[in-house]
């Protein structure tokens, strides 16, 4: 059996090595004869193409989301990367490591046929900006570019933000023309689209520390005899950890090596607490929205 | 009587795509306008509603190219003066263009129900209101390169007689 | 079955060539050419094929397409285009050769306002085909010069190539408008000699004597025409439009200038201006999706990654890669349209680029001059087939002009590659963050 895997970056990205290391595991736990063959640099499309050949079970097998991506199938997958659902990397690690997460799981497989092995992830997201913004004052009216869904938007207005449309291939041209004042983002997007160029401040609201499934296509995963199947599951939750012990630790190098060139200015939100209190209106809002208020709960109580 | 009803189905379809290239506008104006004077609320939508409409003109667009005859192609070989041959020609091309439209419409059919079970994030509409263009796009190519293989033929059979006599 | 590189390539691009060889529309034949590979490959099917195509339009950057072509249109039937040439025809008529001249420098005012090179040799190529052929210019060169000429719409800012590859590559669009300047100029002064060149061999006549009145009259008529790329530039550079939205501005500016200012757009003609570009702007669309996923299919079975590879191996340095990438956007052209070629050749080639110590901008200006001077390349050259169609001809029989045209534009677009500061020199010094 050859499956057939897809990354949009290249080998050094730590997305490609936590599906070679996935590769690596399932051959290790199944006896039986498997090859992985991974297409790198986006050779078979962008992740929202990936979400569509996982549905149809074609073109490829496996690779590593953006849950935002999936929203169009399930509604409630956005509540992974929501704004300031963790408190910090040791919270998040938890409630990763558990299977508190299974509900969105069980939505995501009946509504878009996508399983979801692992979990990957550790990019901590902050706000980039064109000038400096370290507490609720400067944050006020700052105009800022989101990621298109709802929730995204809902959180960054009520701590004070203007969010604001703008598709991502026009981000940078519309930071340094002034259109908006920044974006957010974590250091590996900000060093690979050269974000700093333009927006230079990096201000550590820590608001997101990112969660990326390993997904693997249903359709491919039910063709697959059973002990490859367990190999899989497996595999996909050490490559899972692998990937995001890997991930957290290179975003702070990444983070650090550009503020030790100078590139960018990183600084403090004063008072972050507060902004915890301001989103969670927003947030239980959303998740009674969703039907996953108990989920929210157990999340946060985790 | 055929032929008046295609005329008249592009004209509803002329009509469309103007008005949609002008309703292109609007989000787009809205966009900037509520970003730089703030007068109306940051809408999120916008840009999904343009590229929503951007769909629907180039699809809608390429469907009256096909009736207009208008899709680019390259003379690599001079037309022959042999009515005959001159017919297989554009034939082959009707043709070709015309299975194009079949497979599109029949698997475009999946397609669309594929969109049936997806939702935008921003407006929450229905994908289904963009991924029918594409059974609808093959359906009409189709319906349109075969009128014209007919029209094709006549001319042929017309020309054929002249000769004759 | 699972096709091998080989066979998938020869059923791709021998497929392709078949198709156009039998005069299939070019855009079909990019889709139909899928589908014998599709239907071999068992790891691929109809649906991932419609997919790709269906996704290709789900891009707002290509919204500045539409709108740039609208500005132009609105340009074309606002008698605007007719105020350019009276304009182009006080600055260069009275040289040899006048209306060829007039023809290229109505091409550079054309090329600074509208940022589509096929408005411009339609609506240029209307007016000054017949005039120049009715004052004994020989037809064949009057459409060259035309479709040649047009070329620079898209090189001289603004540019919707350049929108379309600041946002795929993540450049600075601005500092890309700058960089165009200079080498379209230049390009602009090339076509002015090889003019004035037939000029002396066939004895071209001048078109015009300029007087004082007649200056003053054309600048005033062309003033407010002009204006055109202050405020588009304007908007880009004062943040209040990102680079896609500044198309809308031109677009809303025309408008503005055709109903109110000169009067010569009525409401009615509105609505047919706005179905013309729907219809054009989707035709070259409608081209994108299929490219789009003749371009996938080719990067399925790695062929990009072959040419990466073969590329690195022999070791070509900074001029050769150049080259090299000067070539492949030269031969892409001739089959395809340019912004589909950016998305499939142009995001390929630029980690070669940057391995070979190639500034991104300079990449950047050999890829668009390439691809520009594809669009009076047969057998797709839609510049070429624009302004042949209006001079009544076939494309085949003016090959020989549109040849001897281009050579000096060749010699342009090499010194572009040998001297980086050509395109480097106006960004550097007006945008200077935009470089670290
Ligand atoms: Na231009
Ligand atoms: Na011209």
């Amino acid at each position: 059996t050859t499956l057939r895997g897809a990354s949009m970056f290249d080998g050094n990205h730590t997305f490609t090595k936590t599906m070679v290391k996935f590769g690596e595991l399932t051959n290790q736990y199944y006896k039986g004869d498997v090859e992985f063959d991974l297409r790198l640099n986006g050779e078979l499309g962008v992740e929202k193409d990936y979400v569509t050949y996982l549905n149809q079970g074609i073109a490829i097998d496996y690779t590593i989301l953006a849950p935002s991506n999936m929203a169009r199938f399930a509604p409630s997958i956005p509540l992974m990367d929501m704004p300031f659902l963790f408190r910090d990397l040791d919270h998040w690690n938890t409630v990763l490591s558990s299977n508190i997460l299974s509900p969105l799981e069980k939505e995501l497989s009946d509504k878009a046929d996508i399983v979801i092995v692992g979990y990957a992830g550790g990019g901590t997201r902050n706000l980039i900006s064109n000038k400096k913004i370290s507490n609720l004052q400067e944050l006020s009216g700052h105009k800022m570019r989101v990621m298109g869904a709802p929730i995204q938007a809902q959180v960054f207005d009520a701590i004070g933000a203007a969010p604001s449309a703008i598709a991502y291939n026009e981000v940078y041209n519309a930071i340094q023309a002034g259109v908006v004042g920044g974006l957010e983002n974590e250091a590996a997007s900000i060093q690979n689209l050269k974000f700093y160029e333009v927006a230079p401040y990096v201000t550590k609201t820590a608001h997101t520390i990112t969660v990326r499934p390993i997904v693997f296509s249903g359709k491919s995963f039910r063709k697959l005899p059973a002990d490859l199947q367990a190999a899989i599951m497996k595999a996909g939750k050490e490559a899972g950890a692998f990937g995001r012990e890997l991930e957290s630790r290179e975003d702070a190098i990444k983070l650090k090596q550009m503020a030790d060139a100078g590139q960018v200015k990183v600084s403090d939100f004063a008072n972050r607490e507060q902004l915890l209190v301001m989103v969670k209106p927003v947030q239980d809002k959303f998740a009674a929205s969703i039907g996953a208020t108990e989920l929210l709960e157990a999340i946060r109580t985790k | 009587m055929i032929k008046r009803s295609l005329e008249s189905l592009c004209t509803v379809l002329r009509v469309l795509l103007a008005i949609l290239v002008g309703a292109l506008i609007i989000p787009v104006a809205m966009q900037v306008i509520a970003r730089y004077t703030g007068v109306i609320p940051v809408y999120l939508w916008t840009e999904e509603l343009a590229t929503f409409i951007f769909i629907w003109v180039v699809m809608i667009g390429s469907v009256i190219a096909v009736w207009d005859g208008m899709h680019f192609d390259v003379q690599v070989i001079p037309d022959s003066s042999n009515p005959l041959v001159l017919f297989i020609q554009k034939a082959i091309v009707l043709i070709l263009v015309g299975l194009f439209g079949v497979l599109f419409a029949w698997y475009g059919i999946d397609y669309a129900k594929f969109g049936y079970i997806q939702h935008s994030v921003m407006m929450n509409a229905n994908q289904l209101i963009i991924h029918i263009t594409v059974p609808l796009a093959g359906l009409l190519w189709c319906v349109f390169s075969l009128y014209r293989l007919f029209e094709a033929f006549e001319q042929y059979r017309s020309t054929a007689k002249k000769v004759a006599s | 079955m699972i096709l091998t590189t080989g066979l998938a390539c020869a059923l791709l691009v021998g497929g392709f060539l078949l198709l156009v060889i039998a005069r299939v529309p070019v855009a079909f034949a990019l889709g139909l050419a899928t589908i014998p590979v599709v239907a071999l490959e068992v790891r691929l099917n109809p649906f991932i094929i419609i997919d790709r195509m269906f996704q290709s339009y789900n891009s707002f950057i290509l919204l500045a397409v539409p709108f740039f072509l609208l500005a132009a249109n609105l340009m074309n039937s606002g008698k605007i285009t007719d105020k350019l040439i009276d304009l182009a025809r006080v600055l260069t008529g009275w040289m040899p050769g006048g209306l060829g001249h007039v023809n290229v420098a109505v091409s550079m005012l054309f090329a600074g306002i509208s940022g589509s090179s096929t408005a411009d040799a339609a609506g240029c190529g209307k007016i000054l085909i017949p005039a120049m052929i009715k004052e004994g210019y020989d037809r064949r060169f009057a459409i060259a010069i035309t479709a040649c000429s047009s070329v620079m719409g898209v090189i001289i800012p603004p540019s919707i190539l350049m929108i379309v590859w600041g946002g795929v590559m993540q450049i600075s669009v601005g500092a890309l408008f700058l960089a165009g300047a200079i080498p379209g100029i230049m390009i602009g002064c090339a076509l002015m000699a090889t003019v004035y060149g037939f000029a002396k061999v066939y004895n071209y006549p001048i078109a015009m004597k300029p007087t004082l009145a007649s200056t003053f009259q054309a600048f005033k008529g062309a003033a407010l025409a002009m204006l055109t790329p202050v405020f588009v530039i304007f908007g880009i550079v004062a943040g209040i439009v990102t680079p896609t939205e500044s198309a809308i501005i031109a677009a809303g500016y025309s408008l503005f200038l055709g109903m109110v200012v000169y009067r010569t757009v009525t409401p009615r003609e509105v609505g047919t201006i706005l179905y013309d570009t729907g219809r054009f702007a989707s035709i070259s669309l409608f081209a994108i999706g299929t490219a789009s996923v003749f371009g996938w299919l080719l990067a399925y079975y790695n062929v990009p990654r072959l040419i990466i590879g073969f590329m690195t191996d022999m070791q070509l340095g900074g001029f050769g890669t150049a080259l090299v990438i000067a070539f492949l956007f030269l031969f892409f052209g001739l089959f395809i349209d340019a912004i589909p070629t950016i998305i499939i050749l142009g995001t390929v080639l630029l980690p070669v680029a940057i391995q070979a110590d190639i500034s991104p901008i300079v990449f950047a200006m050999i890829g668009i001059i390439s691809l520009a001077f594809g669009l009076v390349t047969p057998p797709y050259g839609l510049c070429l087939l624009i302004s042949a169609s209006i001079g009544g001809m076939n494309v085949i029989s003016v090959l020989k002009q549109v040849i001897i045209i281009l050579l000096p534009m060749l010699f342009i677009l090499l010194l572009v590659i040998i001297f980086p500061e050509i395109s480097l020199w106006l960004p550097k010094t007006l945008m200077p963050n935009s470089f670290n």
